[in-house]
């Protein structure tokens, strides 16, 4: 190729490089081997008079006094003072418009190469190695600001993440109400603790992926942090599996909702029965219940021993005495003469349904005096 | 057997135990002398007892009962630890007696309180208040009158219940099945029938009280309606 190709073609990349600047660029490339080091330093273009001519009426359109004495430094044969990323940049761009004009060849267009040429760009080159230079120049306070920020940011994350997890696990909590199981026994003091430490049981038991944060082990021996967590994470699984093992003995007699675990514990929980209870279950038939007095209960009740009349259900002062009245009218007293279980339910519920009865009543009543007030009112209109 | 009985509850399980308590009392006369022990103007003798319906032994599972009686006794709080827990006492007043049931040691239970109002005299019923004219001082004396044998009982039938017993109590408790009443007896007025009757008793109210539950909510829901269409006039 000579120059008049270059100019008709590859001028245009660039219009500050002559064709002999270019091929003398691509005889030091091949010549060095692409070293870009030993190129650089090795380079030294001197334009040629024409060149500087040709730059010359370029830039007659500015101030031409500048000019003449930009030309007397010329004319005294300096080089061009090239960076590596422009020689880069010339390199690059006329290879690969090169290579794309290659057609009449037959030769298959490298296309990955094309691409991989194209994608230089000076400027990020420069910018590039600023930041680089930069990089090595920091001061080790520098260094040692750095990574305390990465630590504390990575706690951060690591904290929102589980906040996140926790908040959505009140959420399903409290989306999914589920209390079918009965709730009287969480009402006592010994209840509320018992529940507590039931939840705190299964919540230990749930796999935690609590990833601590480590520092950046910048060092011969540093592996990538995701392999350390993952080390990590096994080590926790271990340990966790570990510790279900051990707690596997001592399950609690829990009402958790989460139906696996109630499974697991269930089977768990019939270890530690006593003998007594295993007996009751298997021999025992309802009017051998009766006759020993035994009764079987659902929910937890409270331990402690009461006398049944003791145990009958009061309301406030006001509500109970206007039970009371109504009970004497139907011709029952307060005091059962046969407090005995059946007895004492049945009562129960019928001083419920009194109750009930007597709330209703005064609700009537409300609304007995709202409605002739406003017709009071409505009827004068 | 087990090899060691720990003092261990047994959950979701209750055992109870009928009792009766109260008092039984006569009136001073030729047949009932009183011992020469007591003051002269005593007019009773009586006796306060705690006691199983069917006779059975309550020291199984207690270990002693303590009946507080009234101040002006000598040694107010009687304490009886072997069956028949009773005191025998005489006295002229009616007074609260403060019953504490203690029970067998390794059994894990507290104690529990029982109270009992001292019966001499006879309660007027029915007929002597409709007697007396719905004078009540009147009535008790017609009912005294009524009363010829001078014996008046107070007797109440409650049941204990044990919640979630420790093992020990429960092999106490059931050594012996004691919990189920006699259909019908002569011995005592508590049987089987006479909770079938208050049983009766409470679902006939239990009939009326939802029939004016009814009632109730049909007004309710009437004036619910009056109200709306007076708000919307």
């Amino acid at each position: 190729m000579d120059s008049n190709d270059y100019n008709k073609l590859l001028k245009d990349i660039n219009p500050d490089w002559s064709y002999k600047e270019t091929k003398y660029l691509f005889d030091l490339a091949k010549r060095y081997d692409l070293r870009w080091a030993v190129i650089i330093d090795s380079y030294e273009y001197v334009p040629d008079e024409d060149e500087i001519k040709v730059k010359k009426e370029d830039e007659d359109k500015v101030d031409d006094k500048e000019k003449s004495k930009d030309d007397e430094k010329k004319e005294t044969k300096t080089y061009t003072p090239r960076t590596v990323e422009d020689l880069k940049d010339q390199l690059y761009k006329v290879s690969s418009k090169l290579l794309n004009s290659k057609q009449d060849d037959g030769v298959v267009k490298d296309v990955a190469l094309i691409k991989a040429l194209d994608s230089f760009d000076k400027n990020k080159e420069i910018e590039r190695k600023k930041y680089l230079n930069r990089l090595l120049h920091r001061a080790p306070t520098e260094i040692a600001e750095e990574e305390s920020l990465v630590i504390e940011a990575r706690k951060f994350e690591l904290a929102a993440k589980k906040m996140l997890m926790e908040r959505a696990q009140l959420l399903q909590l409290l989306d999914s109400p589920q209390s079918s199981a009965p709730i009287h026994q969480f009402l006592t003091s010994s209840g509320l603790t018992q529940l507590y430490n039931t939840l705190m049981t299964v919540d230990k038991s749930k796999k935690r992926k609590t990833e601590a944060p480590v520092a950046p082990q910048l060092g011969p021996n540093a592996i990538p942090y995701t392999q350390q967590l993952a080390k990590q994470q096994a080590a926790q699984q271990q340990a966790q599996a570990h510790k279900q093992q051990q707690q596997g003995g001592s399950a609690a007699n829990s009402h958790h909702n989460d139906k696996k675990s109630q499974k697991q514990q269930h089977q768990q929980q019939q270890k530690p029965q006593s003998e007594i209870l295993k007996l009751l279950q298997s021999r025992l038939t309802p009017e051998e219940m009766e006759v020993y007095g035994i009764k079987f209960h659902e929910e937890k009740v409270q331990a402690g021993v009461y006398l049944r009349s003791q145990k009958i259900v009061t309301f406030k002062p006001a509500v109970q005495s206007k039970v009371v009245e109504i009970l004497n009218e139907l011709g029952i007293s307060m005091r059962l003469t046969m407090p005995t279980g059946a007895v004492c339910s049945k009562f129960d519920k019928l001083m419920h349904r009194i109750a009930s009865l007597v709330d209703l009543k005064k609700q009537t009543d409300k609304i007995e005096a709202e409605v002739t007030l406003m017709k009071r009112q409505k009827g004068l209109l | 057997m087990a090899p060691s009985i720990s003092s261990k509850r047994i959950r979701n399980i209750s055992v109870s135990r009928p009792i009766i308590y109260g008092n039984i009392a006569e009136k001073v006369s030729e047949k009932n002398p009183l011992p020469p022990s007591s003051p002269s103007d005593h007019t009773h003798t009586w006796k306060v007892f705690l006691a199983d319906p069917l006779g059975n032994d309550l020291s199984q599972y207690i270990k002693k009962v303590v009946f507080k009686l009234h101040d002006t006794y000598v040694n107010s709080s009687r304490s009886i630890e072997s069956p028949p827990f009773e005191v025998h006492e005489t006295g002229w007043g009616e007074f609260e007696i403060v019953i504490k049931i203690y029970f067998q040691n390794d059994c894990g239970e507290k104690n529990i309180t029982l109270y009992h109002h001292l019966k001499l005299h006879p309660y007027p019923t029915h007929a002597d208040i409709q007697r007396a004219g719905g004078d009540e001082e009147a009535a008790l004396r017609i009912a005294a009158a009524e009363n010829v044998s001078g014996h008046v009982e107070s007797i109440q039938y409650d049941e204990l219940v044990f919640n979630e017993p420790t093992e020990r109590m429960f092999k106490l408790l059931t050594q012996k099945p004691g919990s189920l009443l006699p259909y019908k007896s002569d011995k005592t007025p508590f049987t089987k029938v006479a909770e079938r009757e208050e049983l009766d008793r409470i679902d006939k109210a239990m009939e009326e009280i939802n029939k004016l539950v009814e009632q109730r909510q049909i007004e309710f829901k009437k004036l619910e309606e009056e109200r709306k269409k007076i708000v919307q006039l």
